[in-house]
């Protein structure tokens, strides 16, 4: 079934993304040498924990990354244009009608003052040149799309007046409404209810086999990556651990992390007498060893024997087609000491 | 562990110009109120006759430099300024302390038990806030007679409404934190959930209040002394040595102008520390 | 040592919420009639989605909410309106853990301050009685004696979930609360919080009431279920028969909404919004009937529907009119057949 698609054609290429942080506490990379690209039509999942650097590679696409952060070294290809060299004016451009986000928390994403219809008329006069007329057709266009109850009611309602579930209806509206080829979805329901959730993430998946919009989508919850990816990265301190298509990683997950996460997650209809915990904690950023940055939580190092994972930083290696993994179990490459 | 946060206090106010500048003469006021005997060049209360109303810089034939000048009773006014500091602080301070101490405790109690004791409470709070400050002040200090205490109660009882009404709006949201809760289920008595749980919490802001507060003290107390109705006129203090050198404000501007210039300095350096106080807090304890 | 620990009935608990500047107040039902009979070691899960009354429940369960109306009996004993000496009693044998470690602990207390609290208002040893107590039950949590002197902030988010834990425990309580205690934590940490909890309800014998929203996690750790909507239990069940045969459809449509475990198991979804109504708003008769799948108008929007054993199943709870009464005729339908 993948294979079918691996001819997709790459619409969004980041190589080598590196976001720096400098505070009080010490300097970090929030997002460590990332490298990875969107295929047309495709959604591409990031997973991570807190501190894996999955929003914060989402907002350094978006060139949104908040101050003090810095993106210090990479680039971020949409057409083979560098988006990291585009001014802030040729930013606003692309955001919004070519890439556009949504977020966790719907109901602060938007503006408490301003009516519904008028925020999404806004992105309109931002990116299109519409009359006024026109402009109210579109939007309630927009907000039938997301599968919103009565829209031309709907327009004059404000934020507050929402559920969380139809605000992020209205988000999806937002993001959507001048036809982005990229979508990037932060954890876009985290904060919504299991029925609520199943709701959106079947709209965004129908919204987007009917415009063949690209996603990238952000989580911490396997359930989501299982539902919605075609390609997956799963993130750990900031760099990317393991990639490869979503049925091979669930079929057979390599690094010790990904299967460590995997064995952790309670399963539906498969309860199991105990859960595999990781033991140890997600790892400070300003205190990283210089070896593998999973190495102080990892059994399979302990039970390979190895040492050169506290002692030397693995790469991310393709162990085979389409499947790279960053470890020295699977490197096969020994360091000379 | 509580070094190290100390350290961190510390710090920021270093890397904070305008505390740093409030801390300098803050720290000065408190210099002259302790050493006032020492510092000063003479005896405040002493009158040089000949030279009544001598501009700043001024030397008398017995060799005293008037380095501000004196007033119409050829007082010094340096030597002034340095004593009147004292009763300045004291004033300030205590009556603060005395507001603070009454509305805390009442906003604790407001917030925490709710119900008709907290409608009273509150019902007097607004009472007391729609009142003018400055009348009420007036009116308790003539019911209380004159006196360096009756002037701190009467200050430091306007103050105590400000106080009790943002401590209970403090209480009210700790009151449902979970911490608080889990002593609730721990089978705490009351005493132990207001003073050990919720105290601490609404400590900081209650004192950064009181630092604002203070300079306002300094304020109310100079305007009492100045309309006679404060400080008796034997104990030197800047209301007092602005109501004298009014007379002779065309002819004299250094009188008015130096007391004057020392509340304004105090109060202001006052309000630069409480504004970071009330910006800096420990992030660590936020959480 | 089996039989009831806690019996709640008709329990109730209704909030005044002002609709607008104008429009007065209205009453909102936050639990609303709850019958539970919780058994003596045994795991019950509470699960529902955001405004269902879990917490809520919960809550007046350890008596930190007072009931509007209603009725919640401990180890036989009515401690509906206990006061003094009975309520600190109470307050022993009942224990809390809260769902966000970062609020749960007082920032300015040592956390070896925090967990003796307990041992301090029971009157519990002498001081250096408490210290080893709180010694010994950081080392049961998985934390080191060490760490007593430290403050909240010094730890993360799983390990202030294990000293929220601990203080619950010290006090060696039959009844423990625990309200969404993992799912403010990072997911490789939640499988120790889960494993721990376990652990220590096995090793102490606890009676643990699990709110949870996650219905994998519920289902990992409970015993028997309760599905709870808009302040009313719908379905109570064995957790084996309520996860492989779920009866109401409320819990059918919370079980097809979670997401597929593996991406072969992916399955068309209703993009269709269907949303809880107002609860200052509720609908008449059965509360579920504006999303039911399986309504029948002029019945379930009318009358309320009991919670009541299905015919052929004696013990599980189900407030449906309709699967009632389909299971009347199915037990028919199975006797017919087997003549």
């Amino acid at each position: 079934m993948s294979e079918a698609h691996d001819d997709g054609r790459v619409l969004l290429e980041i190589k080598g993304l590196t976001t720096a942080f400098s505070l009080a506490e010490g300097d970090f990379n929030a997002v460590d040498n990332v490298s990875f690209s969107v295929k047309e039509g495709r959604t591409l999942s990031l997973v991570g924990e807190s501190g894996s650097g999955k929003s914060m590679t989402a907002l350094s696409v978006m060139g949104l990354v908040p101050s003090p952060g810095k993106v210090v070294a990479g680039e971020v290809l949409l057409d083979g244009r560098n988006l990291l060299d585009m001014s802030a004016r040729e930013m606003r451009k692309i955001r919004g009608a070519e890439i556009s986000m949504i977020f966790q928390q719907p109901t602060s994403a938007l503006n408490p003052t301003y009516r519904v219809g008028t925020q999404i008329r806004e992105v309109f006069k931002l990116h299109r040149d519409w009359t006024r007329q026109v402009e109210t057709e579109k939007v309630i266009a927009a907000l039938r799309a997301v599968g919103m109850p009565d829209p031309e009611a709907r327009l004059r309602a404000y934020p507050h007046e929402l559920s969380g579930g139809m605000a992020q209806r209205v988000m999806i509206a937002m993001a959507l409404a001048c036809e982005p080829r990229i979508l990037i979805a932060d954890e876009p329901t985290t904060a919504l209810d299991v029925t609520i959730q199943s709701q959106i993430l079947e709209l965004i998946r129908e919204l987007q086999s009917s415009s063949d919009t690209s996603v990238i989508l952000i989580t911490h919850d396997l359930g989501v990556v299982a539902e919605m990816a075609d390609e997956v990265a799963v993130m750990y301190a900031g760099e990317i651990v393991e990639t490869t298509d979503v049925e091979t990683l669930f079929d057979e997950p390599l690094h010790p992390y990904t299967k460590g996460l995997m064995g952790s997650v309670p399963v539906l209809g498969d309860p199991r007498p105990r859960l595999e915990a990781i033991p140890g904690t997600v790892p400070n950023l300003t205190e990283l060893s210089v070896g593998c940055r999973f190495a102080s939580r990892c059994q399979a190092r302990i039970e390979a024997g190895l040492t050169v994972c506290q002692t030397h930083h693995p790469e991310l290696v393709e162990v085979r087609p389409g499947h790279a993994v960053r470890c020295w179990l699977y490197s096969g490459q020994e360091v000379a000491e | 562990m509580f070094a190290g946060r100390e350290v961190g206090t510390l710090r920021s106010m270093f890397t904070t110009p305008s505390a740093l500048v409030g801390v300098v003469v803050l720290a000065t006021v408190v210099v002259c109120a302790i050493f006032a005997d020492v510092i000063s060049p003479v005896d405040p209360a002493q009158q040089h006759l000949l030279y009544r109303l001598s501009p700043p810089g001024t030397v008398s034939e017995d060799g005293v430099t008037f380095v501000l000048g004196t007033d119409g009773l050829g007082r010094d006014v340096l030597s002034g300024i340095i004593h009147g500091s004292r009763v300045s602080l004291i004033v300030a301070v205590t009556a603060v302390g005395l507001g603070m101490l009454i509305g805390v405790a009442l906003g604790l109690v407001s917030g925490y038990s709710g119900g008709w004791l907290d409608t009273v409470i509150m019902r007097a709070v607004d009472v007391t806030i729609v009142l003018p400050f400055m009348l009420m002040a007036l009116v308790l200090r003539l019911a209380l007679g004159p006196g360096l205490g009756s002037i701190v109660i009467a200050l430091g009882i306007s103050g105590w409404a400000t106080h009790a009404r943002l401590v209970r709006g403090e209480v009210l949201s700790l009151r449902n934190k979970e911490y608080v809760l889990a002593s609730v289920a721990n089978g705490a008595p009351h005493g132990f959930i207001m003073l050990r749980r919720i105290l601490p919490h609404v400590l900081a802001s209650a004192i950064v209040l009181a630092s604002l507060q203070v300079g306002v003290t300094i304020v109310a107390e100079a305007s009492l002394t100045f309309l006679g109705l404060g400080v008796p006129p034997e104990i030197p203090s800047w209301g007092q040595m602005l109501a004298n050198g009014r007379d002779y404000m065309t002819r004299a501007w250094w009188v008015t102008t130096f007391s004057g210039l020392a509340i304004v300095l105090t109060v202001l350096a006052l309000n630069l520390i409480g504004d970071w106080l009330r910006d800096y807090r420990d992030p660590r304890l936020e959480r | 040592m089996s039989g009831v620990i806690m019996r709640a009935s008709a329990l109730t608990k209704e909030y005044q919420v002002r609709r607008g500047a104008l429009k007065g107040t209205a009453t909102v039902k936050a639990v609303n009639g709850v019958n539970l009979d919780i058994r003596r070691g045994e795991t019950i899960g509470l699960v529902g989605e955001s405004g269902c009354g879990k917490t809520t429940l919960g809550r007046m369960l350890v008596k930190l909410l007072e009931p509007t109306s209603g009725k919640i009996e401990f180890d036989g004993k009515d401690v509906t309106n206990v006061r003094g000496r009975e309520l600190k009693e109470f307050r022993r044998r009942v224990q809390i853990v809260f769902q966000d470690p970062f609020s749960s602990l007082d920032p300015r207390a040592r956390i070896g301050d925090s967990m003796a609290e307990p041992l301090l208002h029971h009157g519990v040893g002498d001081k250096d009685e408490r210290q080893e107590r709180v010694a010994k039950m950081l080392e049961m949590v998985g934390l080191h004696r060490s760490h007593a002197t430290r403050f909240p902030h010094e730890f993360s988010g799983g390990q202030r979930q294990r000293i929220g834990i601990g203080r619950a425990l010290i006090l060696r309580p039959d009844f423990v609360v625990a309200d969404e205690p993992v799912s403010a934590l990072d997911v490789s940490v939640q499988a120790q919080i889960l494993n721990l909890l376990a652990d220590l309800q096995q090793e102490l014998s606890l009676t643990l009431v699990f709110v949870a929203h996650n219905l994998a996690v519920v289902e990992h750790i409970s015993d028997r279920v309760a599905v709870m909507y808009l302040g009313r239990i719908v379905e109570l069940a064995e957790r084996s028969e309520l996860f492989s045969r779920p009866t109401h459809p409320y819990t059918e449509m919370l079980l097809d909404a979670v997401p597929a475990s593996h991406p072969r198991n992916r399955r068309p979804r209703a993009p269709e919004a269907s949303e809880l109504p107002s609860p200052l708003d509720p609908p008449a008769g059965c509360l579920f009937h504006p999303r039911c799948p399986i309504f029948e108008a002029g019945f379930c929007d009318e009358v309320v529907p009991p919670l009541h054993p299905p015919p052929s199943e004696p013990s599980r709870l189900v407030a449906c009119h309709v699967r009632i009464r389909e299971g009347q005729t199915r037990t028919f339908d199975e006797g017919e057949s087997q003549k």
